[in-house]
């Protein structure tokens, strides 16, 4: 695919932006490659009622191994 | 590909925060990443205690992310190689995000955000939501 653009004059006035969050970008320019991708995770567990924080506490031995940790979390 | 010129009179930016970046002049590669976690705890949180990232996958998981992008034949041409902008007034930049004036290549920016939400044990009317 053959692709040819043309810039002629490029004016803005103001420009008022009250947020640029996660992953987001405000360019006054040219670019040749945008690769932006954020990820939100709000499963079920992620809402708690009552108990302080389901999570494992720390053993008083080594620290758990990542697998373990994870299986006790799920 | 042969870049413009910015202009710019005015810019104000309030925060800027969490691997973000606020640039005048040309980049070649931008690469942000940022992980958080936004716990919101009814009373208040007093501890990050077992919060760590360790503990959830979410944040070690390989989310797919773009592939690549196939190479496309541009060409552009400026007539006038100039982008003039008078003001600009930005309340907040966050989370791997770039205010930028001047080009940029290449951007490939991540932010992994998990939301927990701890309510005390009584609600009012109903019990579960």
């Amino acid at each position: 695919m053959n692709y040819h653009v043309h810039n002629w004059g490029l004016n803005v006035g103001n420009v008022d932006i009250t947020g640029i969050t996660s992953s987001s970008i405000f360019l006054i320019g040219d670019n040749e490659e945008i690769k932006l991708s954020s990820y939100y995770d709000t499963p079920p567990e992620s809402y708690i009622v009552g108990a302080l924080v389901p999570l494992r506490q720390p053993t008083d031995g080594g620290h758990m191994s990542d697998e373990e940790a994870n299986s006790t979390h799920k | 590909m042969k870049k413009r010129t910015a202009h710019t009179n005015k810019i104000r930016i309030n925060s800027l925060s969490y691997s973000s970046v606020f640039d005048i002049g040309d980049v070649h590669e931008f690469t942000p990443v940022t992980k958080a976690i936004a716990v919101q705890k009814e009373g208040g949180v007093e501890t990050d205690e077992g919060f760590e990232f360790s503990n959830f996958d979410f944040f070690h998981r390989q989310l797919q992310s773009l592939e690549q992008t196939k190479q496309l034949n541009q060409q552009t041409i400026h007539h006038t190689p100039h982008i003039h902008v008078n003001a600009v007034n930005v309340t907040g930049v966050s989370s791997s995000s770039i205010v930028q004036i001047g080009s940029l290549n290449t951007i490939n920016a991540e932010a992994r955000i998990k939301h927990i939400r701890i309510l005390k044990e009584e609600q009012n009317e109903t019990n579960e939501i």
